[in-house]
């Protein structure tokens, strides 16, 4: 198996998506390299793809041990006004992003991971996660509600 | 107090985790995972093939012995041998036939699934033979008639099929003024050759008699 820095540092980066937590993260991705040694792939693209698997997996088992990994199915027949853009335009300041980035679920860190950081579409993600574009839409749109919401208080807050 | 910047969630985002690395520790940590992993999996794999080498050879020593026995079986039994074999195998057996007739054109009228028509050969040993009825059969894989004959007390059996040098080989035919091959199958004297087309093959068997045929 071939693992140069920079994919060891993009699942290192995945994993603190799930866990919000880069000690955890760490410990996340040795588990999973070491699950994964048994079954190399014959690519990097394959390795990296079965190693965010496992760290998926794996990081859903133990969260369902403390509390459910949030996978509640969402109205389908989303609102007409959500669209692929529903994140475009939001913006924010560093540090508010780094206080909510610890607030949010983790599917919704996963939404934003693939969103910015691997640049997939909304058909993307709702494959790479397995559910339906329309809940992915509305978790979106909630996300985004969410996100003007906490941002807006700690304004408050700080005033 | 200065408000702090704000900037497209986007960029936040790629900013906020793309800033996250391995530190040298970790990396190095992994990546010796890696070394020893792969290098346990080499061993286990370099391991991996004794077993399924051994299986291969195996295989290939037996596939090499059933061809070789395949193969010394047909040159040691020349084609006409092997007609006889077969002709004299079910000649003993005398299965019922399925049409009594001691008319040719009664054989012909009822042989209707074969390629081609049974005939009256112009070998002379067959001029004492009655016909008593026939049956259909198979020679080498190849559609035939097998027709039943009398000879006083004794039974022959007469095979006719169609005649295809692929299957066959060269074979005596009666029409180039050839004599019909004569082999030995079981004690049994059978006489092979080709005529108008088709393939026949003879039994010459005295000590057949038609008990069984009478007793069924």
């Amino acid at each position: 198996m071939e693992l140069d820095r920079t994919s060891l540092d993009k699942l290192y980066r995945y994993a603190y998506t799930l866990t919000a937590n880069q000690a955890d993260a760490y410990d996340l991705l040795h588990n999973a390299i070491e699950t994964s040694l048994n079954r190399p792939s014959e690519t990097t693209e394959k390795n990296i793809a079965y190693l965010r698997a496992i760290m998926r997996n794996r990081f859903i088992d133990e969260y369902r041990h403390n509390q459910s990994f949030p996978h509640e199915d969402l109205d389908d027949h989303s609102p007409v006004s959500l669209s692929e853009s529903s994140l475009e335009d939001v913006v924010i300041a560093s540090h508010d992003l780094a206080v909510l980035w610890k607030t949010i679920e983790p599917v919704d860190r996963e939404v934003l991971f693939f969103w910015a950081v691997e640049g997939f579409s909304i058909r993307e993600i709702s494959e790479k996660l397995e559910i339906s574009r329309g809940t992915l839409l509305s978790r979106i749109h909630r996300l985004r509600k969410r996100l003007s919401e906490n941002v807006n208080d700690r304004q408050r807050g700080q005033a | 107090m200065k408000k702090p910047l704000k900037r497209p969630l986007k960029q936040q985002l790629q900013n906020h985790l793309n800033q996250l690395h391995l530190d040298n520790n970790q990396f190095a940590e992994l990546e010796k995972l890696v070394a020893n992993g792969n290098q346990k999996n080499n061993k286990v794999h370099s391991r991996a093939w004794v077993p399924m080498a051994a299986a291969g050879m195996f295989l290939f020593a037996v596939f090499t012995a059933f061809m070789a026995l395949q193969f010394s079986k047909d040159n040691f039994q020349t084609m006409p041998q092997q007609i006889a074999e077969e002709v004299v195998s079910n000649h003993l057996k005398l299965k019922p036939l399925e049409v009594k007739t001691g008319s040719i054109n009664a054989v012909r009228g009822y042989f209707t699934k074969l390629d081609f028509m049974p005939v009256e050969s112009s070998l002379q040993a067959l001029n004492n033979l009655q016909l008593i009825g026939g049956r259909y059969c198979s020679l080498q894989g190849i559609t035939a008639a097998q027709l039943r004959m009398k000879q006083g007390e004794n039974l022959q059996t007469l095979y006719e099929t169609e005649y295809v040098p692929d299957v066959f080989g060269d074979i005596p035919i009666l029409e180039k003024g050839e004599e019909p091959q004569v082999v030995y199958a079981k004690g049994i004297k059978v006489k092979v050759w080709v005529e108008k087309g088709l393939l026949f093959a003879l039994t010459d068997s005295p000590d057949v008699t038609g008990s069984k045929e009478m007793n069924e």
